[in-house]
């Protein structure tokens, strides 16, 4: 047995443990404290609102005096906007997922060698209920915001200065009575094997009207990954059939998206697609 | 006159009622600002991200008043948009410092949800300033630029243990100091 740690050796991993700069060791040494002495879980808490509290500490800056009015300009020419275009959404989406396309914009897409999806911010139908073999030969161009919100709340989880899960789970069966306003079993959940990256949480999420979940992995090389599993009606999403929606984005971020009958599944992270793409093997034969 | 709550607000700008953006920009306009211009340094960006910031408050309906205060809210979503701005800037394609570590979710309340913004600036400063120049620097450098411990040594200039231990006996001192603060109020 390694000696047992002081105090502040554990408090200052602790801090590290907030401050994201573990080592693999350190991460490793921390996650059996945690498992030895769950009440560390309240440290971890008080630190991170700690260290949420920064910006209180900025020298306060006045933005000009001109920026309120463009703000609200700006806010009402949105809404205007938006009840201009209300009545093509609508008919353009008897699915219920707001799949509507907007920013996506550069992401290129490819469906497993069937098509290739170029997104652009032009507004056309999703073509959802065509078979695959139509949806192959079309190519089609269309971005969904349900991609870009699931790329934004990836990217923010990341950056969460209270951390990327909104619980801690030490084995995958705690994980459905952790979960606030969705319901799954353990068997439905996007579980990676152990050996390929360590689970570190759950958290809730809502994109558009569907609610669902995010489970954070962390890969070796300090690399983390996000696994939704969103509820679904059927009419919702394509029917991809066997196949897996790959996309890179250009800054690096990949995203895989499959579907079984009752959910979409997704993995998100920067990670080449090739990797990106075992994973999403690895979850669904799990 | 009572003090209209956050999350009331939030809902008119939800129904369309342009009034409620205005007061909510005129108690955290100055504070989603000041992030921004720490973070990217120009004025005319740290407007534009400032303005980007309250319309998608408007726009996403993202904000969820039971998981924490929309000043909290507004911090997490400002400073995460400066750092992907940062990186998108960034010619070297460096990965960010990744915040992966976790948060029990139970109580996004603040202990300090009772004292006013004027209040916790002065007491934050304070703590704040009983940090070592150099803790200070590190902690900042994480936070608003989103950098790795690693980046921070090679720019600093100093072993990555070194950098490591400034951090996370900063973020200690800063919790410290906090508490005592709190006690005299």
């Amino acid at each position: 047995m390694p000696r047992p740690l002081s105090p502040q050796e554990i408090q200052e991993l602790i801090a590290g443990y907030v401050l994201g700069d573990l080592s693999s060791a350190e991460a490793e040494e921390f996650r059996s404290l945690l498992l030895q002495l769950p009440e560390l879980q309240a440290e971890v808490t008080s630190l991170q609102e700690v260290l949420a509290m920064m910006p209180y500490g900025l020298d306060e800056a006045d933005p000009e005096d001109g920026l309120r009015s463009q703000i609200l300009s700006a806010a009402q020419a949105e809404l205007s906007q938006r009840v201009s275009v209300s009545p093509l959404t609508s008919r353009r989406f008897q699915l219920r997922l707001p799949w509507a396309m907007t920013t996506a914009a550069a992401a290129v897409a490819i469906v497993s060698g069937l098509a290739t999806l170029h997104l652009s911010d032009q507004v056309r139908s999703l073509q959802a209920q065509r078979p695959q073999s139509e949806l192959a030969q079309t190519d089609i161009t269309q971005t969904w915001s349900g991609l870009s919100q699931l790329l934004q709340d990836h990217q923010q989880s990341l950056v969460n200065p209270k951390g990327p899960v909104d619980f801690v789970v030490q084995k995958p069966a705690d994980i459905p009575s952790l979960l606030q306003g969705f319901q799954t079993t353990v068997a439905a959940l996007p579980l990676l094997p152990a050996k390929q990256g360590m689970l570190l949480g759950g958290s809730n999420c809502q994109l558009g009207d569907n609610p669902g979940l995010r489970l954070t992995y962390q890969l070796p090389m300090d690399k983390t990954v996000s696994a939704y599993q969103l509820a679904l009606a059927d009419e919702e999403f394509p029917e991809l059939q066997s196949a897996q929606l790959t996309l890179q984005q250009p800054d690096g971020t990949g995203i895989v998206l499959w579907r079984d009958d009752d959910y979409l599944y997704a993995v998100v992270a920067d990670l080449p697609t090739t990797e990106l793409q075992t994973l999403a093997y690895a979850i669904e034969g799990s | 006159m009572e003090r209209e709550a956050d999350g009331t607000l939030v809902a008119r700008l939800w129904e369309g009622d342009l009034s409620a953006l205005g007061v909510l920009y005129d108690r955290y306009g100055s504070l989603v600002y000041g992030i921004a211009m720490k973070g990217l340094r120009r004025i005319g960006e740290a407007e534009d991200l400032t303005q980007e910031v309250f319309l998608s408050l408007m726009r996403t309906r993202s904000y969820r008043p039971h998981r924490g205060s929309l000043a909290s809210y507004l911090t997490t979503v400002t400073r995460s948009r400066v750092i992907d701005r940062l990186r998108a800037q960034s010619t070297q394609k460096k990965y960010l410092n990744q915040w992966h570590h976790n948060q029990s979710g139970v109580d996004s309340v603040t202990p300090m949800k009772h004292i006013t913004q004027q209040e916790q600036r002065a007491l934050v400063r304070a703590a704040l300033a009983t940090l070592k120049a150099q803790q200070r620097e590190v902690l900042e450098l994480s936070y608003y630029e989103g950098q790795s411990q690693r980046d921070i040594a090679e720019r600093l200039g100093v072993p990555l243990g070194t950098v490591k231990s400034w951090a996370r006996r900063g973020l200690l001192q800063l919790r410290k100091q906090l508490d005592v603060l709190r006690e005299d109020l």
